[in-house]
């Protein structure tokens, strides 16, 4: 009579923890948030993250001290490829250089620390994996397999995202003016707009490939973003504003953390997507500040 | 630190009225003499009886034919003079249970009139030993809840200063209560006058509710003639009042601690019934062989039973004159916390029969009931009277999270129902409740056994 | 959710039902929602069924994906979503808004009573933000005769317009929240059903007019301005996850909010945001909670019934 809504994916567990652990959720979704905001960054950012990630599953099925140090460096290399893609395509002043590395270093943080996990999953799961029968389409190679699959979806999709921003925020695809609707406005490219549509990438990521992103880092998003958001501040007293609304962020999100426990959020939406949508809903509501 | 004492408002449910209490609150007991008698092993709560007597051994009235099988049982005896027919297993809302079945004579022996039944009369005969003595040998169980053996409770090393009779029968329909104190008022009293001597307590109060208010007035003429000492509380009739610990924090404004009984704030609690199975056991002689029991709803003869312990729920429904219609639920016990005893097309084969804590049968509309959504309004918390949040409880519960649900304090709950009536989006919140509730007990036994 | 067939009790309950309640918040804004349509003119009709129509759509298409079962709340959400946008919002706008309102505000969380924020003034936020242009003009028909303005209480101060025409509507505004007097029968409705903590809607526009005085504005100005009424009556009393002086608090909370962007910020109203801003930070007030649990002691930092 009585049913738990308890849903884990049992069945797709050993698959699902490796490619879970080497997805760079963190990584993507604050690319969602601050880049791809038109076509061309999110392009760039896709195509730097479908690669780190596939990179960084392969490292996750070897279980070594160096693969960890590996995965570290991989981390910065990926922060250093991302700064310069930055200056590159939006041409930051010099201040902006040493905030946006600083964000940058952050969410190289969060990047590493959940790549490092799949220390202790992998073992277990990388064999539990390619034994399990049935669990997995292909045989030998299968979590790199997923995790490719994985890694794709979420850069076409983050590809998308820029598009769609950049049209909705600018009327305009890779620059080019496409219409010029009164539909169109400028938040739409602004950051809080961005972390919604970070969490509704990773709800469909997690939807189609089964992944679950419960207890993830979304300060590792939220962070850098609010410093990056600095950036655009000015004087003391606009850093001094940002800093606070960003205390107030952090506040909110643990309350409503606690809040969330008694809710029925779908599980796609679980954990980390619901807490960026979150994130980009406080942006909006603390606009008065 | 402590918080203020300031709160919003402490409110309960208030599910009686007239519609429900009124349809058998005038009606006085009525008896039925019983061809069969059906005795289960579980009198109360927890509690079973080993039986003693054998297929085809013939038993008086008055005697002994079951003692305890475990902590909580009480002596049980024969109600009817008979023959003891077979051992049946019955199907029960609680379990499969062992009947004892008993073939009553034509003839029952009479029953005698006696002082105590129409005047005060003080235990001065008694000392506290010879009270519990009579206690258990007659059989006194807590016959308002669960059946806790009544010599067990007061023999408690405690310093008790309050003793209450619980009058309160807060459950909407069930009268049973109500009739015995205005039909067999001096029984009751000089019930409660033995348990006071045998506990010692300086206090002693019968507390009741509005809707009995010609009872209360009753008692009060009666304690004013015989110059008694004792107290009659009227209160409204909000549920769940009658509960031990809201009863007791109402008339001695202390709360019994978690985990605790009300010995531990010196107070001990007794039924209108207990009350007058002591007194019958200590002036007649008679140990605790009947009891009032409300057969309510929807019979075309709503009515109160004055009847021997054991009989068939079916003679009563027969008694009541029959189903008014079909589509019900017999409910046994009160329709808060009662439980399903079988559905209205059953009513001519129910199982069972009454036992010493059988307050009533009521057959209720069956009313297909559906969850929706919770809406977070909040009813729940502000009706639950531990103060518990029992909508959250039923997030946590279902989504297996039993050590949020030791958080939200899940262990306190004592099953009253408020929450499931109050909800509006009709959710079965006192089910997640008591199941949160017994798996966290459970879970935390576990973990004290580990340590 | 499914049927039962409880086998142990609570065999009664209450008439009360999710239904009804949600038909009774319907019932309360009636009034409001007629004198909208005849002071804004019958486009205001069509802005209320669009947002209800959009809403209801939405929500019965994410519950389906979901697996949950439909329900009515969405109606609500529509109604006043439509009662904070003009009369002369585009619809696309509205639609749009109600999208955002169901499907970001409400559904993402998880459905009904899953939300953290009151969708409908996060619909209204989200248009603030996006199109802060199409909120600035206001019909002011009543009774036939079409004329914009963008001239508020708020914008021009109390001067203006006289108290009566304040408490009755005669003012320019959102569709839904001139008629302070038919929101507050709409209200007295709802609080005799009690189906409302009349109180936090009380200490929210207590906290309002009193902290508006400290700054020298006049109290019956600042109480019948704008969308307060709105907001206390219907936006506040949105059922929230907090206990009852939890809600106190964020009443006050939220009124500070409120008195704060009418006192020191250029936005045009406040009451959106001191409302969204206490739901959003609802989650660390039940600090300010206190709910004793019988044989518990009461300890500091302790939530509502948690050990």
């Amino acid at each position: 009579m009585l049913e738990r809504l308890n849903d884990k994916t049992a069945g797709n567990a050993g698959r699902a923890d490796l490619t879970a652990a080497a997805f760079p959720a963190e990584g993507y979704a604050f690319a969602a948030a601050l880049l791809a905001a038109d076509a061309k960054t999110g392009l760039f950012a896709a195509a730097v993250l479908f690669v780190i990630s596939v990179i960084s599953a392969a490292l996750a099925t070897k279980r070594s001290a160096a693969s960890n140090v590996l995965r570290v460096i991989l981390g910065v290399v990926y922060m250093a490829v991302f700064c310069a893609g930055v200056f590159l395509m939006n041409g930051y002043s010099y201040q902006g250089h040493f905030a946006a590395i600083a964000a940058a270093l952050l969410a190289c943080l969060g990047f590493v620390r959940l790549a490092a996990p799949a220390e202790e999953e992998a073992p277990d799961a990388a064999e539990g994996a390619a034994e399990g029968a049935g669990a997995c389409p292909a045989a030998a190679g299968c979590p790199l397999h997923a995790a490719v699959v994985t890694a794709a979806l979420a850069s076409v999709l983050l590809f998308l995202c820029g598009i769609v921003r950049e049209l909705l925020s600018a009327g305009s695809v890779f620059g080019l003016t496409v219409t010029s609707s009164a539909v169109v406005s400028s938040f739409y490219g602004k950051t809080a707009i961005g972390l919604i549509a970070a969490g509704f990438l990773l709800a469909v990521v997690s939807a189609v490939r089964k992944i679950d992103f419960s207890g993830r880092g979304t300060v590792f998003v939220v962070l850098p973003a609010a410093v990056l958001l600095m950036i655009e501040a000015r004087g003391i007293g606009g850093i001094a504003k940002q800093v606070f609304i960003l205390i107030i962020l952090l506040l909110a999100l643990w309350g409503i953390r606690k809040r969330l426990r008694f809710s029925e959020t779908g599980r796609p939406f679980r954990g980390m997507p619901v807490e960026l949508i979150m994130s980009g809903l406080l942006y909006m509501v603390l606009s008065w500040l | 630190m402590k918080r203020s004492d300031f709160r919003i408002r402490d409110r309960g449910i208030f599910p009686s009225g007239e519609w429900d209490k009124g349809l058998a609150n005038d009606r006085p007991f009525e008896s039925i003499a019983p061809q069969t008698v059906l005795l289960s092993e579980c009198q109360g709560g927890g509690s079973r009886i080993r039986f003693l007597c054998e297929p085809g051994q013939r038993v008086a009235r008055g005697e002994k034919i079951a003692e305890p099988a475990n902590f909580t049982g009480v002596d049980l005896h024969a109600p009817v003079s008979g023959v003891v027919k077979e051992f049946i297993k019955q199907k029960m809302p609680n379990g499969e249970l062992t009947y004892c079945v008993i073939e009553a004579d034509e003839t029952q022996p009479a029953t005698a009139d006696f002082p105590y039944m129409h005047e005060i009369v003080q235990p001065e005969a008694f000392d506290r030993a010879q009270l519990l003595a009579a206690m258990k040998d007659g059989g006194v169980c807590g016959m308002g809840g669960a059946g806790f053996p009544a010599h067990i409770k007061y023999a408690a090393e405690v310093d008790f200063d309050t003793i209450i009779v619980n009058a309160m029968e807060c459950e909407p329909y069930l009268c049973c209560d109500h009739r015995m104190l205005i039909e067999h008022p001096y029984e009751v009293l000089n019930g409660l006058l033995a348990m006071r001597k045998a506990c010692g307590a300086d206090r002693m109060v019968i507390s009741t509710e509005e809707n009995k208010e010609n009872a209360a007035e009753l008692l009060r003429k009666i304690i004013a003639e015989n110059g008694l000492e004792i107290e009659v509380a009227v209160r409204e009739d909000k549920y769940p009042q009658g509960s031990e610990k809201q009863l007791i924090k109402q008339v001695t404004g202390r709360e019994i601690p978690s985990g605790k009984l009300p010995a531990d704030v010196n107070v001990v609690v007794s039924n209108v019934h207990t009350a007058r199975a002591l007194a019958d056991m200590l002036y007649a002689g008679e140990p605790s062989m009947t009891r009032g029991i409300t057969v309510t709803g929807l019979v075309n003869r709503p009515g109160n039973y004055l009847v021997p312990i054991g009989t068939p729920f079916t003679d009563l429904i027969a008694a009541a004159g029959g189903l008014k219609e079909e589509d019900v639920r017999i409910v046994l016990g009160g329709p808060m916390t009662g439980s399903l005893l079988a559905m209205g097309d059953e009513a001519d084969r129910l199982p069972g029969g009454v036992t010493k804590t059988s307050g009533g049968l009521i057959a209720i509309k069956d009313r297909g009931l559906r969850e929706s959504p919770c809406i977070r309004c909040g009813s729940c918390a502000s009706a639950c009277p531990m103060g518990l949040t029992p909508y959250k409880i039923n997030a946590a519960y279902l989504h297996g999270d039993l050590p949020l649900c030791e958080q939200l304090l899940a262990t306190e709950c004592i099953a009253c129902g408020s929450c499931s009536f109050i909800c509006p989006a009709r959710r079965e919140l006192t089910q997640t409740s008591i199941r949160a509730r017994d798996e966290v007990r459970a879970m935390i036994r576990e973990r004290s056994a580990k340590k | 959710m499914k049927e039962f067939s409880p086998r142990i009790g609570p065999f009664l309950r209450t008439s009360n039902t999710s239904a009804r309640i949600m038909l009774d918040v319907v019932i309360a804004l009636v009034p409001a929602m007629i004198f909208g349509v005849w002071w804004n003119g019958p486009r205001a009709l069509l802005e209320i069924l669009v947002a209800c129509a959009v809403c209801q759509a939405c929500d019965m298409v994410c519950d389906k994906i979901s697996g949950r079962d439909f329900t009515h709340g969405a109606l609500v959400t529509g109604v006043l979503l439509a009662f904070n946008m003009t009369g002369t919002t585009p619809i696309w706008v509205i639609i749009l808004a109600s999208v955002f309102a169901i499907v970001v505000g409400k559904q993402v969380f998880g459905g009904l009573g899953s939300n953290i924020v009151n969708p409908a003034l996060m619909g209204r936020c989200f248009v603030m933000l996006v199109y802060p242009t199409v909120l600035n003009s206001f019909t002011v028909a009543g009774g036939g005769v079409d004329s914009v303005t963008s001239a508020t209480v708020l914008g021009t101060g109390a001067g203006s317009y006289s108290y009566l025409q304040m408490f009755l509507g005669t003012i320019p505004g959102t569709i839904g929240e001139t008629s302070k007097l038919l929101l507050l029968i709409g209200f007295l409705y709802l609080v005799f059903r009690r189906e409302v903590n009349w109180l936090a809607s009380l200490v929210y526009v207590a906290t309002v007019a009193g902290v508006s005085a400290m700054f020298g504005f006049d109290p019956l100005t600042s109480l019948l301005s704008g969308g307060l009424v709105l907001g206390a009556c219907f936006m506040l009393t949105d059922y929230v996850s907090v206990g009852i002086r939890g809600q106190l608090f964020t009443a006050f909370f939220a009124g500070l909010v409120t008195t704060f962007i009418r006192v020191h910020s250029s936005l045009p109203e406040g009451v959106c945001f001191g409302i969204l801003t206490a739901n959003c930070l609802m989650g660390l007030f039940v600090f300010a909670q206190g709910k004793h649990v019988y044989g518990i002691k009461d300890e500091i930092g302790k939530e509502d019934g948690h050990a």
